[in-house]
């Protein structure tokens, strides 16, 4: 596995494990109430500052434990730290599809909103326009660097 | 696949078994690269074409052959 397939790798699991998070808080805040009354919105943003403050912290810890992980299982270092062509040319297929997912989602989202959707659903329709992109851009460079397709 | 084929693998053979390691190693790129590129799966550009055929020290058109129309 290169250094930027393992990045890959360490991203989608840092993905899934910071929208399982997100989807956590603000269900059961949502249940609880946390965001009802005229202080519901800043409510809710202030818990999406605070998630990705915890989403880059929990991004280094991943890194370091799947580091450790391939150390421990598989005997592997760090692979050395090479980025090549086909490295950056998979990176921006990556992007074009996350922009594309996070757009159309984004776009879904303002339909919603003018077909007569509540503010908060869009806020979160919003915000998961950016998940479903970024975890999209990420499975996407995977199967390109396995050369799954 | 990519209309532009290869010898690597016969080149990496006959420079005494060169491994895919050492020749991503020799030209500034992962072994994935170089797999991709022997596969018919990724088309290089060729400023990497150019330094894998000095790697082997042969003209550019006795390592890669254009397939196309």
């Amino acid at each position: 596995m290169s250094f930027e397939e393992r990045n890959t790798f360490t991203a989608i699991l840092t993905d899934l494990l910071v929208i399982g998070l997100f989807v956590w808080q603000i269900t059961t805040r949502t249940a609880d109430g946390a965001f009802d009354g005229p202080d519901g919105f800043a409510a809710w943003a202030r818990l999406v500052l605070v998630m990705i403050g915890v989403s880059i912290l929990a991004s280094i810890v991943l890194t370091l434990a799947i580091t450790l992980a391939f150390r421990l299982i598989r005997g592997e270092g760090m692979p050395p730290h090479l980025v090549d062509e086909r490295d950056h040319l998979i990176r921006l297929r990556g992007t074009q599809v996350t922009l594309l997912l996070a757009s159309a989602v984004f776009v879904g989202a303002i339909a919603a909103l003018a077909l007569g959707a509540g503010l908060f659903l869009t806020l979160n329709l919003m915000l998961s326009a950016f998940a479903v992109g970024t975890i999209a851009g990420s499975l996407t460079r995977f199967a390109l660097q396995r050369g799954w397709v | 696949m990519t209309q532009v084929t290869n010898t690597l693998r016969r080149l990496r053979f006959d420079a005494g078994e060169m491994t895919q390691a050492d020749l991503a190693a020799r030209v500034g790129v992962t072994r994935q690269t170089i797999i991709a590129i022997e596969a018919g799966k990724y088309s290089l550009s060729l400023e990497l074409a150019f330094r894998i055929s000095r790697a082997f020290d042969r003209p550019l058109e006795q390592v890669f052959t254009y397939n196309g129309p």
